[in-house]
């Protein structure tokens, strides 16, 4: 077996504020094949943008801090390149989408030039060679008339051209990976599903490994293999996409499938929310973050961490409830969550 | 009780922004609700959907008069609302409350929990003294919050734990009527639901009716009794919630609701979406003839030529020729 794209080990990143130390992300592993789609879904403050910004190093220092672990990219630790040799590999190597396309384009900048920008640093190509290629981009993101936008200014775009144009900058270069933090959520419903559309389209065309971080389970079904759910700065749940749809293990992970209204069902039921809210990240619980919010919680709960269990191949989950001492309760919890 | 009474009907609703123009000195009309009417009956909850800019906030606004009306009647229990006088329109505030969008605007920053829910007691001179106070603290307690909030700042609580306090303050003049903007477009996922459930216990047990502003469709749906899409400032589609999800008639309206991702793999690997081209048209200039045209795929050319009317019964209305 060849090495995976992206290996992450036991990442953990803090943020030193007057109040103490946030721990944002703490203690996750993960890694991503090539070509491989990966959705990071959770709630706010869940670590799942910090997660994305240390991949490519965006994060601010201070107060954000990457206290441990390490970020291997094609077998080259991320965490140990010096600022110069990172440079080459953003938006070289790996792509970003960002969720503003408003505030993420420099408005003082023609937009064929901001998509130049990293063909001119990267490619090392003439003038000629890099407006050509920044066309190519504009059509394949689907851009109309290529030669007139060259020459326009964010202002004058949608917020769905400007996505467009994000997500041709991210990938120029043609990068092994793409990482798209919320790239549809500031978007409506339609121009949404055009730039789904466009990114399974590009996926297919191109093979990029994409690391897609959402919020919104609907659009993970649609475009992703495999998903990493995860709560106040751990992955609880990680497995297929039909894993977690289907054979969900963690009560947090049944919890948000379960608080989403089914449209396609005829009969109105009563939404389960998940009660109460998660936990302060300055001082995080010693047993399972979730335990104070969840209905299954054990004794064991409260002051142990859960180890990770593996159900199947590839699906793996946090929760004592695996454990085969809890196997009663978890069979009752199951039929419950699944009613 | 009459299930049947309408308590609010909005005949004609016109509203236009005057902006300023291309040229110097010239100013044009965005027209963001352009000749909207719809009935809403007690007890019920009407969905209103449509994306950004298509005048869903502002005829919601536009029903309380934070906007006034360019043209059009809003009667609310047989009075109409756009020409009532300052003292009228005090008490017509006092049945029709507002729920905002956002949790964090919506509250003032320097005034505690029991000031923000006792303001509109105070306004209406409704409690004083011990009462006020207890009066607070049931409002707090049917939002699910308790009285030790009271005390504390808005900064001190949670997104869903803020739309709480917007929800006990909009109940504390005991409203017939509600308008929700957005009221969970904020929130998490799984916070949102809460609130959502929320809103229903409320309606249940005060039998509120609801106008439902909102952009996320699945949302909607869940709660709504009937729904109005909007489209750039017109109404295009309203139906009974079930209808309206298993029979789209209107082009839009099909598009809106396939263009819903769907949790559920084999679903969503399965399901064809509709692809609207292009981007909604600017409300300053709008289409001529039928507003979707630009955009629809079966448009023909009395589209472009003739504004649709309103078809169908009472159940299902649709605005499209080719219906």
């Amino acid at each position: 077996m060849t090495a995976p794209l992206l290996e992450i080990k036991d990442l953990r990143v803090s943020f030193f504020i007057p109040a103490g130390e946030v721990q944002a992300v703490r203690g996750i592993s993960f890694t991503l094949e090539k070509g491989e789609s990966l959705a990071i879904v959770g709630e706010s403050g869940c670590g799942k943008s910090v997660t994305a910004q240390s991949i490519m190093r965006l994060l601010q220092s201070p107060p954000a801090k990457i206290v441990g672990g390490s970020i291997l990219f094609q077998g080259k630790d991320l965490l140990k390149l010096t600022e110069s040799e990172m440079e080459k590999v953003r938006g070289n190597e790996i792509g970003m989408i960002f969720q503003d396309p408003m505030t993420s384009l420099n408005p003082t900048m023609k937009i064929g030039k901001q998509i130049a920008e990293g063909v001119r640093l990267h490619m090392k190509v003439t003038p000629e060679d890099a407006k050509k290629r920044v066309l190519e981009m504009e059509r394949l993101v689907g851009l109309p008339h290529p030669e007139r936008r060259y020459n326009q200014y964010p202002h004058e775009f949608s917020g769905g051209m400007r996505q467009r144009t994000m997500i041709a900058m991210s990938l120029a270069c043609e990068p092994k990976l793409v990482i798209a933090d919320e790239p549809t959520t500031a978007l409506d419903v339609t121009i949404q599903a055009q730039i789904l559309e466009l990114m399974k389209d590009i996926q297919k065309r191109l093979h990029t490994a994409i690391i897609l971080i959402t919020h919104d389970l609907g659009i993970v079904a649609d475009l992703c293999h495999r998903v990493l759910v995860m709560y106040a700065g751990k992955i609880i749940e990680s497995g297929s996409i039909e894993d977690i749809f289907y054979h969900p293990q963690h009560p947090y992970t049944w919890g948000l499938l379960k608080s989403i209204p089914q449209i396609h069902s005829q009969e109105k039921h009563r939404l389960v929310p998940i009660p109460g809210q998660p936990p302060d990240l300055i001082k995080p619980p010693a047993g399972c973050a979730f335990m104070p919010r969840c209905k299954y919680a054990m004794k064991v709960c409260v002051e142990h961490d859960p180890a990770d269990f593996q159900i199947t191949e590839g699906h793996k989950a946090a929760c004592w409830l695996l454990h085969p001492a809890a196997a009663a309760i978890k069979e009752a919890a199951e039929r419950e969550a699944r009613a | 009780m009459n299930n049947n009474e309408i308590i609010l009907e909005v005949k004609n609703l016109v509203k236009y922004f005057p902006v300023a123009g291309e040229s110097f000195g010239k100013s044009s009309l965005l027209k963001a609700v352009d000749d909207v009417s719809f009935t809403i009956r007690r007890g019920e909850t009407l969905g209103l959907v449509g994306e950004s800019g298509c005048g869903k906030t502002t005829v919601g606004r536009t029903i309380i008069r934070l906007y006034e009306p360019t043209s059009g009647k809003v009667i609310f229990k047989g009075k109409d609302i756009v020409t009532a006088k300052p003292k009228e329109m005090k008490s017509i505030r006092r049945q029709i409350q507002m729920i905002f969008q956002d949790p964090y605007a919506s509250l003032n920053p320097r005034m505690t929990v029991s000031d923000i829910i006792g303001e509109p007691l105070d306004i209406h001179q409704l409690a004083k003294g011990e009462a006020r106070k207890n009066r607070i603290h049931e409002l707090l307690h049917m939002v699910g919050l308790n009285a030790e909030h009271a005390t504390r700042y808005p900064h001190e609580f949670s997104g869903g734990q803020r739309q709480r306090i917007g929800i006990a303050r909009a109940l504390a003049v005991e409203p017939e009527f509600i308008i929700c903007d957005e009221p969970i477009s904020a929130l998490d996922v799984s916070i949102q639901a809460q609130v959502i459930n929320l809103l229903e216990e409320l309606q249940e047990n005060l039998g509120l009716t609801y106008l439902f502003i909102a952009h996320d469709l699945a949302m909607v749906k869940h709660i709504s009794t009937r729904i109005a899409v909007m489209y750039l400032g017109k109404i295009v589609e309203i139906a009974e919630s079930h209808e309206l999800f298993a029979n789209p008639q209107h082009p839009y309206t099909q598009a809106l609701l396939s263009a819903i991702p769907v949790p559920d793999p084999k679903t969503a690997k399965a399901h064809k979406r509709i692809i609207l081209e292009g981007d909604v048209p600017s409300p300053i200039n709008p289409p001529a003839g039928c507003r979707f045209h630009t955009r629809c795929r079966f448009a023909k050319e009395i589209c472009t030529e003739q504004e649709p009317e309103f078809k169908g019964d009472n159940r299902h209305q649709v605005a499209c020729h080719l219906v």
